[in-house]
Parts: structure tokens; sequence; C-alpha cells
């Protein structure tokens, strides 16, 4: 194609110059306006205690917040507690007698009774029954 | 002046004892290099001189950061590459350029510039360049003139060497289309 050598003849001629001399003192244009550069010698950095110590008390801070978390989602004192009767398998809050008796209902505390004396009255029963 | 491998050269760079003798020794191998790049871009003798300076002065005051990761001519034709891209959005800006048209407005300080003695086909070659859309601009005239190696101008630009190809390969048909028109 016409146009293909056109493009590679083209390249041969460089159609651009520069001014007579100026690859000559190039360097030295170029170096004279770059700023000079202090040397600043760094001092070797001292290591305080602090420095040191530091890590450990992040490791425990880390173990102290670990702690704290664990005991936040640890079980509670009021937990679910599984009794069972002789037909049926109940899950029953256990509470304390004391908390019964401000606020608790008569059937309340007549479970609470049943709770703590069934397996003896029930024992006492079937020995009856015999 | 002394001659050193490149890794000698980067070696002395971080010696501040011999930093600026390094640096005088890296202008002298790609000072030459670069300002062709660099007049390639921009056309004018003038804007490619202060160009070619402002490259080095930052390379100069950003030595201490370059680690050797790439090749020395490779981070400082990135340099001399986002120069030319500053200066020419200025230009634009100032010559009321929109961001997608082209860079013609140079051509007509091309015909009067003192250092451009080509004649009307070199003249029309400029222009089809200029037409070109930038990325494409810049690989052509890094694969044109230089023939620079695709894995280079990929280090230099940032774009994968595939995409280069294809970019180089449709400035070239349109460089081809323009010239044989008849303007």
């Amino acid at each position: 194609m016409n146009s293909e050598n056109n493009l590679e003849q083209l390249k041969e001629k460089n159609p651009f110059r520069v001014p007579e001399g100026y690859w000559e003192g190039l360097t030295d244009r170029m170096m004279e306006k770059l700023p000079e550069k202090e040397f600043v010698p760094v001092e070797p950095r001292k290591v305080t205690i602090m420095e040191y110590v530091r890590p450990w008390l992040y490791l425990a801070a880390i173990i102290a917040g670990m702690g704290l978390f664990f005991k936040v989602i640890a079980p509670k004192e009021n937990s679910t507690v599984s009794t069972d009767s002789l037909l049926v398998s109940e899950q029953r809050k256990s509470a304390s007698l004391g908390a019964l008796s401000k606020t608790g209902t008569n059937e309340d505390y007549l479970e609470y009774v049943e709770d703590r004396c069934a397996g003896y009255v029930l024992s006492g029963n079937l020995g009856e029954g015999e | 002046m002394q001659q050193y491998t490149e890794d000698e050269i980067i070696q002395r760079l971080h010696d501040p004892a011999e930093q600026r003798d390094a640096f005088a020794q890296v202008v002298k191998l790609y000072g030459e290099k670069l300002y062709w790049q660099i007049r390639r871009m921009v056309l004018s003798h003038d804007d490619a001189n202060d160009l070619l300076q402002n490259t080095f002065l930052k390379a100069w005051t950003s030595i201490d950061l370059f680690r050797g990761d790439a090749k020395l001519a490779t981070w400082l034709y990135k340099i001399a590459l986002n120069e030319c891209i500053t200066f020419l959005n200025h230009q634009r800006a100032m010559n009321n350029v929109s961001i997608d048209d082209t860079d013609v407005f140079l051509l007509e300080q091309l015909r009067s510039d003192d250092y451009f003695d080509g004649d009307d086909l070199q003249l029309k070659l400029q222009k089809a360049i200029l037409m070109l859309p930038e990325k494409q601009r810049i690989v052509f005239t890094m694969k044109y003139y230089d023939n620079m190696k695709y894995e280079q101008i990929s280090e230099i630009v940032g774009t994968t060497v595939g995409a280069l190809k294809a970019s180089y390969h449709h400035a070239v048909k349109k460089v081809e289309e323009f010239l044989t028109k008849d303007i």
C-alpha cells in the first residue's frame, strides 16, 4: 500500500530539530537547576522502656477484655431445670422459696412443695400400695 | 565519566555522597531519549525543553523513593509522560478544547515553528497523529518512532500488551487512511 510505504519512509527523516549545541550542554543545564540536597545523618533511635513493655500491656488488656466478655455471657443463676413427674417431663424455672413468698400465689407455693417433695411422697405412696 | 551498570547507578543514587554525580550520569544516559519522547508529544522545542527539565527535577526530588523495582528508563519515561499529559491538559484548557477533542490545535504552532523542517507530507503525518485519541497517540509515538517493545510500553502506561497491540493497530490504520486523503 502506498500509505504504508509513506509511513515507513516518513519515519526515516526526523522533521524536528534542536538548536545548535543543544545536546553538548544538556547535562550541565539540567543539573544546575536541581536543588542541593542536605544530607542529614540519621541518629540511631533510642528504644525506651515503654516500647518494650507496651506489647505486654496490649496482651494483658486483650486477655482482660476476653475474660470480661465471657463473664458477661456466662450462664446466669436463674437457669432452666428439668423436673420429671411420673407422667410428664416438664421444664420449670426453679425459684427460691423466699422469692415465692413475696410474689407468689398459693398455687405457686404448692407447685414449689410438689417439686421439692415429689420423690419422697411418691416413694411413700407406692410403698403403701404394695 | 566512568561507566556504571544500572544496578551500580541505582546503588550510587542512594548514597548521599555520590547521589548527585550518579544523577548526572542518568541525565547523560537518558536525556536525549526522554527529550524526543516529550518533543513528539508536545511538538515545540521550547516546551519539550521545559518539560524535560521538569521531568528531571521530579525524578531528582523523588529519587530516594525509587527502589529499582522497575527499570530506571521505565520510571523516567513514566514521569516524562505524566508531565506531557499535564502540560497538554493545560494547553487544551487554555485553548478551550474539549476533553474528547484531539490536539490538532498544536498544528498551528508547528507550522510556524523554527525547529520544524518538515514538508507538507510531514505536516500531514503530524496532523494525523494529533487527531488520534490521547492513549492511541501515546502508543503510536512510542512504537512508531522508538520501536519500543510492547512490554515496556505496558509498564509505562499501565495497559495490557494485548490492548496496546490493538490500540497501535487501530492508530496505524487511522494514520494511513488520513495520509491517503487529499487534504
